[in-house]
């Protein structure tokens, strides 16, 4: 059975952003 | 708090949060705090995760099935994040 590939990690980080 | 006892809390999304994805990526805007967020790809997946609660411990084995990436790691490196979404009232914390 063939393992499918992990995806890659990138560490999750909470951005605040500002705002025709 | 320690690790253990970290791993063993129920996380889930707050109500009032309006979440659309933006090339690969989830933005949100909080209806709360009337701010917008980035949560990247990684961070999107988590949001995606938590739509129910789940234990941190869970959430955690779920990322390492599906990230390349070693558990401590990636452990240490959800728990921040989770602090993050929880200090803006993004998510709810729960004791199992």
């Amino acid at each position: 059975m063939q393992m499918s590939a992990k995806k890659e990690w990138q560490a999750p980080e909470l951005e605040t952003l500002n705002v025709t | 708090m320690s690790d253990r006892h970290e791993a063993s809390l129920t996380v889930v999304r707050a109500e009032g949060n309006i979440v659309c994805d933006m090339d690969g990526e989830k933005v949100m805007f909080s209806v709360a705090t009337g701010k917008y967020y980035s949560l990247g790809s990684v961070g999107g997946r988590i949001w995606e995760l938590i739509g129910a609660p789940i234990r941190v411990g869970r959430l955690v084995d779920e990322l390492t099935e599906e990230f390349s990436v070693e558990r401590p790691e990636c452990e240490r490196q959800v728990r921040k994040f989770l602090r993050s979404l929880k200090r803006e009232s993004l998510i709810e914390v729960h004791s199992s």
